[in-house]
């Protein structure tokens, strides 16, 4: 069997196991047992590849307020973490939720003008910055208040996009530390920055209702 | 112990997630998208490529899906119902765009679409040292029907009798197809391990 012959069959026998002329061919050819083994390893490499993105909480801002105008949204339910006033206690929220909002975008305003200093600071250092410097939720100190007055299912939420927002900005620094020069893990950095900024708000947006 | 009787800050399973959700409780929606969003979002940007894009149709798929979930009887995995739904999600954006989705039949492709049957040298070889963010650049730069193909059997785990009938096309052909995407990958990634090695 020729190289151009066993590459003929590769599609159909490369999931599974070589029989016969074609487990042959493979024993004793360096190069079509090269090209099987580089195949194999790309398709079980893309196998770790699976969920290990994360949207920014901007699609479930969204999302939710999307199905609250669709009506497929209603009441908060005893499971906690229900950010909608229901329909029947909305009028008595109206006054609540003007009052909210303008502390919202003023906490919202601060936040951001607190997380720009400190991205602009950790951008600045980039390759100083200590790797880890801001990746856990523990050492977000200004949380405590916040998440005293959240849900637990709220709490759990905030305290995963926390936890996800800051292991992205502890992987652009680990990255900057390595090498300074790379521009695109520094708008990673930025980006990472201003969705911690954005969880913080969403967060503040909870805690209000 | 039913769903209303639970007390507050209990997590809630998948199970009672769905139930309650039929009922349009809010929270459950969300735990159902927490349970899910990754998933769905690596779908979407590994197929399309574009992280704005992919969130917009992770929104979009969540959204079919929370419409559609009072009709959802449990005959499937959740996920898997799930997954289906942001797959059609994606193949129809693609299509929308005029991107090549269902791939071609071997005899309409051109010469440049046929990855060159390079066997490289014994001291390159990827298997034991393929890093992730290789592999993922590489797959970015895959033409689309490949890519396709390549993220629903490889990265997604469909059979090919699936991704047959959700792509539209043979499953010979997406065998085909598949064989021919990892061959590119095999090229694009020790291209880019040559220059690598060349760079000062």
């Amino acid at each position: 069997m020729t190289c151009s012959e066993f590459q003929d069959i590769l599609p159909e026998m490369i999931d599974g196991d070589a029989v016969g002329e074609h487990a042959v061919h493979l024993k004793a050819c360096s190069d079509c047992s090269e090209l099987v083994s580089d195949l194999r390893a790309i398709s079980s490499g893309a196998k770790l590849l699976c969920a290990d993105d994360e949207p920014s909480p901007r699609v479930w801002a969204n999302l939710q307020r999307t199905l609250e105008a669709e009506g497929l949204i209603h009441a908060p339910s005893q499971a906690g973490g229900v950010l909608l006033p229901s329909r029947r206690h909305r009028a008595r929220w109206v006054w609540v939720g003007s009052i909210a909002a303008v502390l919202a975008i003023a906490a919202g305003l601060l936040l951001q003008k607190h997380e720009s200093a400190r991205s602009q600071s950790a951008v600045n250092q980039g390759s100083t910055v200590p790797a880890g410097a801001t990746a856990s939720t523990t050492e977000d100190g200004d949380d405590e208040q916040l998440l005293a007055d959240m849900s637990p299912t709220a709490r759990s939420i905030y305290e995963e996009n926390l936890k996800s927002v800051n292991s992205s900005i502890h992987d652009a620094q680990a990255t900057l530390a390595q090498d300074p020069d790379n521009d695109d893990a520094r708008l990673f950095l930025q980006d990472a920055f201003h969705q911690k900024a954005m969880v913080y708000e969403l967060a503040m947006d909870r805690s209000m209702q | 112990m039913t769903g209303a009787s639970k007390k507050s800050g209990e997590k809630l399973s998948e199970a009672e997630a769905i139930e309650r959700a039929k009922q349009g409780d809010a929270a459950a929606f969300e735990v159902l998208y927490n349970l899910h969003k990754r998933r769905v979002y690596s779908l979407c940007l590994r197929m399309t490529t574009n992280t704005a894009e992919a969130e917009d149709l992770t929104q979009e798929a969540f959204l079919q899906l929370f419409r559609k979930i009072g009709t959802f009887r449990g005959e499937s995995a959740f996920s898997t119902w799930l997954h289906r739904m942001a797959v059609n999600v994606v193949l129809m954006q693609l299509r929308k765009k005029g991107l090549q989705v269902v791939p071609l039949d071997d005899e309409n492709e051109g010469e440049e679409e046929t990855p060159k049957k390079d066997y490289g040298a014994q001291d390159n070889v990827l298997a034991g040292s393929l890093d992730r963010l290789q592999l993922k650049n590489a797959i970015d730069r895959l033409p689309p029907g490949y890519r396709s193909i390549f993220v629903l059997h490889d990265v997604e785990g469909f059979e090919h009798n699936e991704i047959a009938e959700m792509v539209g096309c043979s499953i010979g052909n997406s065998k085909s197809q598949l064989h021919k995407a990892r061959m590119k990958l095999r090229e694009l990634l020790k291209t880019s391990r040559a220059e690598k090695a060349i760079k000062p």
